[in-house]
């Protein structure tokens, strides 16, 4: 363990790092991710299909696949290393490969010390050219540090935009803030403690232990300027992930951004605009109110027609909505309509119930999106609505109640009792989750690893979060993939967990 | 929470630990030899299938113990489709099993369970099919999360998370007969051998 906190440092110092390129990288990039195929059996995977972006290998389905990125494959494995592998593997010495003993491994299965690879490794018909290539690639990937971590401190970075709801902006901040002492309030001086271990001996976990460092980012203006803030912040003190953020109409320059800098970017408050996952770097929570939409013309079958009640306040909200609705075949009108399709907050939507009074011709379909609906707000709403659907990507009603007692109980010691509990909730969560992730990147810190790390992790990690079964995998990036629909019937509702139609 | 992912962790350096060592002390030339090594056969002790609801990836609603009981023998795995390389490797290996079977006039139904429901639509099962060569009789199927964790945990093959699930393959030869459980990653003749001689009792 001792020897760990040379990693980082050695890294950076490694001759192979400074070996000129005999071999066209970005090619073997290409070679590596499966953009040019690599020569082999019919229906054989690109390497990163298993080896992963990272290049770091992966566990999944009973087995394991070595990590084979620069620093590990070009490097030879002897007692010096073995502590990166299990107790078991402590006596698995290999020699450092080449470009020619990883050659007669991808053509042959053999590795430089005789070992026949397991069956399930591809053997390449590979030609000289792609091995120059393909060599050059892995001795880059993942060899950089990366910015915004060291041995001692890691620096986070929270972004907001102008037109996020300030009273949850400031709920999400303040306890970031608090997540964030705390943490550092645990360190018990590890620098020291990686000090005296170096001249006793004695091992020192201290990666668990790292300093959090968090900015505020606060975008302002208009959202063609937010790319150059953002650059700007990064290369004036960089980050090595972003934890939570709070938006509004748009948050597709940030997704932008963490993909740029390959910035792990997880955002348990900021849905992922309705569509995809917006790619490999940013985590988030929720689809977002598109789908909710989507879901709602499932069971509004029947309008042709509906109203939609949205706050004036956000009118891009409202616009997007009303395009959801349009591509799903409903016309929006004025009044009049079989159907109203609400996206109020609770307050106003039970003060719009009131002053409106739907008979029990009208379906009222109530997507709050982000508003979580406790047990309070559903009966403040319900009673007032003889027919309709709610649905709600969170938990809901008592279920909700309990799940967020968890993180009520967290604000009550830290006297932040007036800070909102479900976006406290989500927001520890991610910050929970970052953490353990830290904790746990046995091979190293590069940013493709830990998102590897949580498309394994995320679904094992104690859930405060009002939304339901957090879970990634490769190729998804939003963890919780559906909303409850309930319809209501004389106040009372039944609810049903819908996933994507 | 920090236990979980320690366990996880854990879990997974010691068995890529023993895949290292496994190798490193038994170097082994031949594919079906080395694939061999790594299989374990045995009779599992089950209970009476559960009538659990599925749906098909053409969306239509089955029952599990009114699904799995054609009298020619049955294959039955767990999938997901962003599986990053074992679940591919196993359907691949059974499109060839089919294949095989076929070309020698044996009939085989193979049953594909996701455990991953809340990503795998029924349309996400048939995207991922696409990417291999599957014949008739094989059916994919998903459902609600609660009712397939049902089903995994019947037939021993739930680890916590979709990653840490096991290569699991599930036989017998017809609905009367006793199940075999083969755990590994059996070549497609090895398999195709097994399933020839699948025990009728």
């Amino acid at each position: 363990m001792r020897r760990a906190a040379c990693w980082l440092a050695a890294a950076a110092l490694l001759p192979w790092a400074a070996v000129a390129q005999a071999g066209d990288a970005e090619r073997g990039r290409s070679l590596y991710d499966g953009r040019l195929p690599l020569a082999a059996a019919q229906g054989a995977p690109a390497c990163v299909a298993c080896h992963r972006p990272s290049g770091l290998g992966n566990f999944e389905g009973g087995l394991a696949v070595p990590p084979i990125a620069g620093p590990t494959l070009f490097q030879p494995f002897d007692r010096d290393t073995a502590h990166y592998f299990a107790p078991s593997a402590r006596y698995r010495v290999r020699p450092a490969y080449d470009e020619a003993s990883l050659g007669a491994l991808l053509r042959s299965g053999v590795s430089p010390d005789g070992v026949t690879l397991h069956p399930l490794m591809p053997r390449y018909a590979i030609g000289d050219a792609d091995l120059a290539d393909l060599t050059a690639h892995l001795r880059l990937l993942s060899s950089e540090p990366p910015p915004g971590i060291t041995a001692d401190s890691v620096r986070v970075a929270t972004i907001t935009t102008p037109d996020a709801d300030p009273l949850r902006r400031d709920a999400m901040l303040a306890t970031l803030a608090r997540f964030v002492e705390q943490k550092n309030g645990q360190s018990r001086h590890e620098a020291q403690r990686m000090k005296q271990a170096a001249r006793t001996g004695e091992m020192a976990m201290y990666r668990k232990f790292r300093v959090w460092q968090l900015d505020h980012w606060a975008l302002h203006g208009d959202p063609g300027t937010w790319r150059a803030q953002l650059d700007a912040w990064q290369a004036r003190q960089p980050v090595y992930a972003v934890v939570a953020g709070l938006g509004g109409a748009q948050w597709a320059p940030i997704d932008d951004f963490c993909a740029r800098q390959r910035l792990p970017c997880l955002l348990p408050l900021v849905d992922a605009g309705g569509g995809a996952a917006p790619g490999f770097y940013s985590l988030h929570y929720h689809a977002g109110i598109d789908l909710d939409v989507r879901l709602a013309a499932r069971v509004l079958k029947g309008a042709r027609t509906v109203e939609l009640w949205a706050d004036p306040a956000a009118p891009a909200l409202a616009e997007r909505v009303q395009s959801a609705l349009t591509r799903e075949g409903f016309q929006v009108v004025g009044e009049g309509a079989t159907a109203i399709v609400s996206v109020l907050p609770p307050a106003a939507h039970a003060a719009r119930l009131r002053s409106a009074r739907p008979g029990s011709r009208t379906v009222v379909a109530w997507l709050p999106g982000t508003h979580a609906l406790g047990r309070a707000e559903i009966e403040a709403t319900l009673p007032l609505t003889p027919r309709g659907w709610v649905v709600s990507p969170m938990r809901t009603g008592e279920a909700l109640d309990r799940q967020l007692q968890r993180a009520r109980t967290w604000l009550h010691a830290q006297g932040l009792d007036d800070v909102p509990a479900d976006v406290a909730a989500s927001t520890l969560q991610a910050a929970i989750v970052l953490g353990e992730g830290l904790a746990h990147q046995d091979f190293g810190f590069t940013p493709e690893y830990l998102l590897e790390l949580l498309e394994h992790g995320l679904e094992n990690v104690v859930p405060w979060s009002p939304y339901p079964r957090l879970a990634i995998g490769p190729d998804q990036r939003i963890a919780s993939k559906g909303s409850w629909v309930g319809e209501v019937r004389d106040g009372r509702v039944d609810w049903q967990w819908r996933t994507a139609p | 929470m920090l236990m979980a992912l320690l366990l996880m962790r854990r879990r997974s350096l010691l068995v890529l630990g023993m895949g290292l060592i496994g190798t490193a002390l038994r170097p082994m030339p031949a594919r079906a030899a080395a694939a061999g090594e790594h299989l374990q056969v045995f009779r599992p002790q089950l209970a009476p299938l559960p009538s659990v609801a599925l749906t098909t990836m053409q969306g239509q609603a089955r029952l599990l113990d009114r699904e799995l009981v054609a009298d020619v023998p049955l294959v039955l795995n767990f999938i997901f489709t962003t599986c990053s390389s074992t679940c591919s490797v196993q359907t691949a290996m059974l499109a060839q099993v089919q294949h095989d079977l076929a070309a020698r006039g044996r009939r085989v139904q193979l049953a594909s369970i996701t455990i991953d429901p809340d990503n795998d639509t029924p349309e996400q099962l048939r995207r991922f099919t696409q990417h291999f060569s599957i014949g008739a009789g094989w059916q994919f199927y998903t459902g609600r999360f609660d009712d397939l964790l049902r089903v995994q945990r019947h037939f021993d093959v739930y680890r916590g998370s979709k990653a840490a699930h096991p290569p699991v393959l599930l036989m017998r030869r017809h609905a009367r007969a006793p199940w075999l459980r083969v755990e590994g990653f059996p070549a497609a003749g090895e398999l195709v051998a097994l399933i020839e001689s699948l025990p009728a009792a």
